[in-house]
């Protein structure tokens, strides 16, 4: 369990260097590419899950707890995405 | 009587889904949450609504301060995570230590939050500014408190594990569960103002 917990750790403080790498890329012409914005979101969105599954312990949790803050994740991601 | 017969009956070996902690304050953590949607749904439409005042409200952050604070928080989830195994595994002490660390992870974010906030407020920034630092300073500000609030009950929790004032494995699961429950929310709404204010280009 603990091995698993490490590795979530690790995994997590990665993604959130090469995502803080990506938002912070030198635009061109003033505008950054789409697929960045989204890369972001994405990493975003795993972190969030990873918490959630890993760190918490809602994969084991009922159900309807788990889906009521994986969907917490995903309308807040929503919303991000959808005024991007 | 047949040999079948004979045979004991084995129920289906299957694995209880449980809540991790009390129920109380899994309520607790779901009305939080919602607020935390609000305000991010809130931030996130600032953002597309007035482009160019958010770019330039965030371009006044300190974009490393951001970054160590998420780094500081995903190691403090883990820390508290690890004293979760160890209360599993019956090791009190341990608990103790891991919840400590995590509680430490939450000073460290509290004063960079609190140095940013003090180089903000020299440099003329506050909530009266503009609708972005109305967010930024009511939305970080909330989330502080509630960071605050999770090295509190960490602490209390620790504390209650080294006097041994939890008499059962029960009540210590509860306990070590209903606390790590938290700190990990507070966790999970950092992940999502982080790439708002501090890495979305």
């Amino acid at each position: 369990m603990t091995y698993r917990l490490t590795l979530t750790w690790l995994g997590l403080l990665a993604l959130t260097l090469i995502g803080w790498w990506l938002g912070h890329q030198p635009a061109t012409n003033e505008v950054q590419p789409a697929w960045l914005l989204w890369a972001v979101l994405l990493l975003s969105a795993i972190k969030g899950q990873w918490v959630i599954d890993q760190f918490m312990g809602m994969k084991t949790a009922p159900l309807v707890f788990r889906l009521a803050v994986s969907g917490w994740l995903l309308v807040v991601l929503c919303a991000i995405a959808l005024f991007l | 009587m047949t040999a079948m017969q004979c045979l004991p009956v084995i129920a289906p070996v299957t694995r209880r889904r449980e809540l991790p902690g009390d129920l109380a304050m899994w309520c607790f953590i779901l009305a939080e949450l919602a607020v935390f949607a609000l305000l991010l749904g809130s931030m996130a439409y600032v953002r597309g609504r007035w482009p160019e005042m958010f770019s330039a409200g965030v371009a006044t952050l300190h974009p490393v301060a951001g970054l160590i604070n998420t780094l500081a928080l995903l190691t403090g989830s883990y820390w508290v995570a690890l004293g979760v195994a160890a209360m599993r595994r019956g090791r009190s002490t341990s608990v103790v230590w891991w919840f400590r660390a995590g509680a430490a992870s939450g000073l460290l974010y509290l004063i960079i939050k609190l140095l940013e906030y003090q180089q903000m407020f020299s440099a003329g920034y506050t909530l009266r500014t503009n609708t972005f630092y109305f967010f930024y300073f009511f939305t970080t500000f909330f989330h502080l408190m509630h960071v605050v609030l999770g090295m509190l009950i960490l602490l209390v929790v620790a504390s209650r594990f080294r006097r041994g004032v939890y008499d059962s494995h029960q009540t210590r699961q509860m306990a070590a569960e209903s606390a790590a429950s938290y700190w990990h929310m507070v966790d999970l709404v950092w992940l999502m103002l982080f790439p708002l204010l501090y890495v979305l280009p």
